[in-house]
């Protein structure tokens, strides 16, 4: 091996060892550097020891996980066992089902320590097979073990991620405490966008009336996202209890009127249909498209003269929208606006009149019957 | 004169070279680590995702499924029924048959009892002649659209997909890959979350040889049996988990994989759809979209995402892999070409000053880079002027990085999704991380450097794989693909 002492590549071959051009004096041949050993031993030891460790890690991280899943599924059969033995019990000498359990789980605590994880998904997950007074007995039993302070103490984490976690617990097992509804009310706000929606989402499912008064200053869009999920807790609440989403079609948060007059189409709120119709002559194309849809979803037959407005829309998504809402909601004497856009250059618009111009026919012809869209079979 | 002249060459090839090689190692490891937290903090945040939420809810967008379908009929069937069976609420099926000469199109046909409509055939991205477009009597299979085309390559079917898709998402799919029932719910995921608009996203792609595969679905991941295969397994977690996922942590994607993506269907179409005239159609599009979004001043992201919902089968020999990586060199090199106004240009941001000269640097240029540092090697060693101990030390450096940054994959996967459960795998893996280098990148080297020759000389055909196909007729067991 060279011993450090390199004198250039091209140098050994003949040519003058002190000769240099101008450019090169500044900068070394990289081969006239000196050797390091030292680093080819390091980069050796250190893919040796990579090796090494990848293999122990894999292997022991699956021991390991393989192993807490089977503690896990144990303590989750053992806890499910108590909780339906309790019940039977419970039913059968009309014994109190808190008493038996409690009793139950403070044998166990003293025997093993409890594992309020395993308990908490469990509870959470019989929950959602549970109504009624079973659900109420459930939840009374969560809060008798404890498991919302368990959950509260999450909250005070500085991950998100087990910030979240403990939101979610106390949503799932129903905590309507001030003190934590508090709590989470501050995390709504929080720059971490998941942990702001998991609180926002929280509050929706703890408060009745649902608290959706994040709305009236929330200055980021609301994404499509978080208005499905919002949607998705809302749909369970007894429509009596649900805010007039009217109120905020004036918002300047243009995902907000779009959320607004997504609910107001899904909950058939109608209290302000002509704020509904002034929305079709919005600036903004995506509430002008949003709602038409909220239109046609409530059938609202005042707008088509609107709509037939917006066929000379620039935006090609609200002449489509406006073409389908006129198919559904027009009637025979539309046809004369609809019938020139067979020979429109646009092909969806063609087809998407075709399609309104069938309906209409179809609408007048029986009243009541569906009409078939012409992407069906042509036989 | 002689001494200057061998002294500049020598020199400037010596630093050229190990800057090169310096920037490149670089650049790997800086992707590495992006694409490394890319990945923690996508599986953190997917803990509190709810996809139940999406599946019920009527505001997901609806998404047109394109699959270009040429002489399939050997899996067709299979793939459309578990493509009929996607978790997700609002999308439909467009099965282009771009004219087939198999019996593919009247398997269709036949399976789906599919009739033809009378809707007129939309031509707003030019494309070849489209006949009937199909849909079935059953209800059941509503979903589906069939489109009967001449022949015309596949993105002129992706094309007559983009034209008819009903969708304001389009996803675009090889007809040989498999995906994952919840395969739309997660790519759809980005176009919902992010405060800016999302053009494109794309998945982890994975290698389906030896897995199980039951009615067109994957049931059991296995490592490939064959060498080959295996290599391109390691192949692609490398790059897709840390690579692609890096990119896509900067923003500065330039591919969205032809074997599964997902696409602003406006923006597909404003951009002009795919370019036909190049076999790299998928990485030329995106680059499209993107230079759209900029040129009209419009915010936007290109995302990929961790999640492995794509299975492709890989080729199992050295044929045909050297008509894979002939082809892919022949669509890089043309792509770049085509947007050789990007290098360094500000205007586009990050794709101009980066990702551009990324690509070109050290993805295109890369294997001529390589082949003069060897010419530049073996003349030395001829003329013997080789410092072997230096050249051992470099070389040796060289290929420990290399390893190194397959063993970061590895170890990626394993924390991410381990799809390859048994114990003796990860052994397999690391042996085949460390034959790679020398054994599977020369293949790679020589189909990139043919590919380019190829392109010099003017071929521009996709060169026939032949697939042994994941599941054979009249087979009702789950079947093992070969390799």
């Amino acid at each position: 091996m060279n011993s450090g002492k390199s004198t250039g590549g091209v140098l050994e071959c003949g040519l003058k060892k002190d000769f240099k051009p101008g450019f090169m004096t500044s900068i070394p041949y990289i081969s006239d550097l000196p050797f390091p050993y030292w680093l080819l031993a390091a980069a050796i030891a250190l893919l040796a020891f990579g090796c090494l460790t990848l293999i122990l890690i894999v292997y022991s991280r699956r021991t390991f996980s393989l192993m807490q899943e089977r503690k896990k599924n144990d303590l989750r059969f053992r806890y499910q066992y108590f909780l339906y033995d309790a019940l039977v019990e419970s039913q059968k000498n009309s014994i109190d089902f808190q008493h038996v359990v409690l009793t139950l789980f403070q044998e166990e605590n003293k025997k093993h320590k409890l594992d309020k994880q395993v308990l908490m998904k469990l509870l959470i997950d019989l929950k959602r097979s549970f109504t009624g007074s079973s659900e109420a007995q459930l939840l009374q039993l969560a809060k008798d073990l404890q498991l919302p302070e368990y959950a509260y103490q999450k909250l005070q984490n500085r991950r998100w991620s087990t910030q979240a976690q403990g939101i979610r617990e106390l949503s799932a097992i129903h905590v309507s405490d001030k003190a934590y509804q508090s709590e989470i009310a501050e995390l709504r706000t929080s720059s971490n966008l998941m942990l702001s929606q998991e609180a926002q989402i929280s509050l929706v499912k703890l408060s009745n009336p649902p608290d959706l008064s994040f709305l009236n200053d929330l200055r980021t869009p609301l994404s499509h996202w978080h208005q499905i999920h919002l949607y998705h807790h809302l749909r369970t609440v007894n429509k009596e209890f649900l805010p007039d989403f009217g109120r905020w079609l004036s918002s300047e948060n243009e995902s907000i009127v779009i959320f607004s007059l997504r609910m107001m189409a899904e909950f058939e709120q109608r209290y302000h249909t002509e704020v509904v119709l002034q929305q079709l002559g919005h600036n903004s194309g995506a509430i002008t498209l949003e709602a038409i849809r909220t239109v046609k979803q409530l059938r609202l037959t005042q707008a088509v003269d609107a709509l037939v407005s917006l066929l000379q829309h620039n935006n090609p998504k609200v002449q489509l929208a406006s073409l389908q809402a006129i198919g559904q909601l027009g009637s025979i004497q539309h046809l004369s606006y609809l019938n020139p856009l067979l020979t429109h250059q646009d092909y969806w618009i063609r087809r998407t009149a075709q399609d309104a111009i069938l309906q209409l026919q179809q609408t007048a012809a029986t009243p009541s019957s569906s009409p078939e869209s012409s992407l069906q079979p042509s036989d | 004169m002689k001494e200057i002249f061998i002294h500049s060459i020598s020199y400037t090839a010596e630093h050229l070279i190990f800057m090169y090689t310096l920037v490149l190692a670089g650049f790997s490891a800086f992707l590495a680590l992006f694409g490394l937290i890319e990945v923690r903090n996508y599986l953190k945040r997917s803990r509190f995702e709810d996809h139940q939420a999406i599946l019920s809810s009527p505001f997901t967008p609806r998404i047109s499924l394109i699959v270009p379908m040429y002489n399939e009929g050997q899996t067709i069937i299979d793939s459309v029924r578990s493509l009929l069976s996607l978790q997700y609420n609002n999308y439909e099926v467009l099965v282009i048959n771009d004219g087939s000469s198999d019996e593919s199109l009247n398997k269709l046909i036949q399976h789906f009892q599919l009739v033809p409509t009378y809707l007129e055939s939309n031509y707003q991205l030019p494309t070849k002649k489209v006949g009937n477009i199909y849909k079935s009597r059953h209800k059941v299979f509503n979903k589906l659209v069939v489109i009967d085309k001449a022949n015309g390559g596949k993105a002129d079917a992706l094309n007559a997909g983009l034209n008819h898709a009903q969708g304001d998402l389009v996803a675009t799919m090889d007809a040989d890959s498999i995906i994952s029932p919840d395969a739309l719910l997660k790519m759809v995921k980005p176009f919902l979350q992010s405060q800016e608009r999302v053009i494109a996203t794309g998945s982890i792609v994975r290698i389906a040889n030896s897995c199980t595969i039951e009615d067109g679905s994957l049931v059991d991941v296995q490592l490939p049996t064959s060498l080959l295969a295996r290599f391109q397994a390691l192949e692609y977690i490398r790059v897709f988990l840390l690579s692609r996922l890096g990119w896509s942590r900067l923003n500065g994607l330039l591919i969205i994989s032809g074997a599964f993506g997902l696409f602003d269907r406006e923006i597909a179409m404003k951009a002009g759809g795919y370019y036909t005239k190049t076999v790299g159609e998928d990485m030329e599009l995106t680059i499209r979209m993107r230079r759209y979004m900029h040129d009209h001043d419009l915010p936007y992201k290109v995302v990929y995402i961790p999640d492995p919902l794509c299975w492709t089968e890989a080729p199992t020999s050295l044929s045909q892999l050297s008509r894979q990586r002939n082809r892919w060199a022949r669509g890089t090199a043309e792509t770049l070409i085509k947007h050789r106004g990007l290098f360094f240009n500000p205007k586009y941001k990050l794709m101009g000053l980066l990702s551009y000269p990324y690509w070109l640097c050290f993805e295109y240029l890369a294997p001529f880079v390589e082949t003069i540092g060897l010419a530049y090697f073996v003349v030395l060693a001829i003329t013997g002027q080789v410092q072997w101990a230096h050249f051992i030390f470099f070389l040796v450096i060289v290929y420990l990085f290399a390893v190194l940054l397959s063993l970061v994959a590895l170890i990626a996967e394993e924390f991410s999704y381990h799809k390859y459960r048994n114990k003796s795998d990860i052994a397999k893996l690391i042996i085949t991380a460390f034959l790679e280098p020398v054994i599977y990148h020369p293949i790679v080297l020589v189909n990139a450097l043919k590919g380019n020759v190829d392109l010099f000389i003017g071929k521009k055909s996709w060169g026939e794989m032949k697939r042994k196909g994941f599941t054979k007729d009249h087979q009702t067991l789950p079947k093992k693909v070969r390799g």
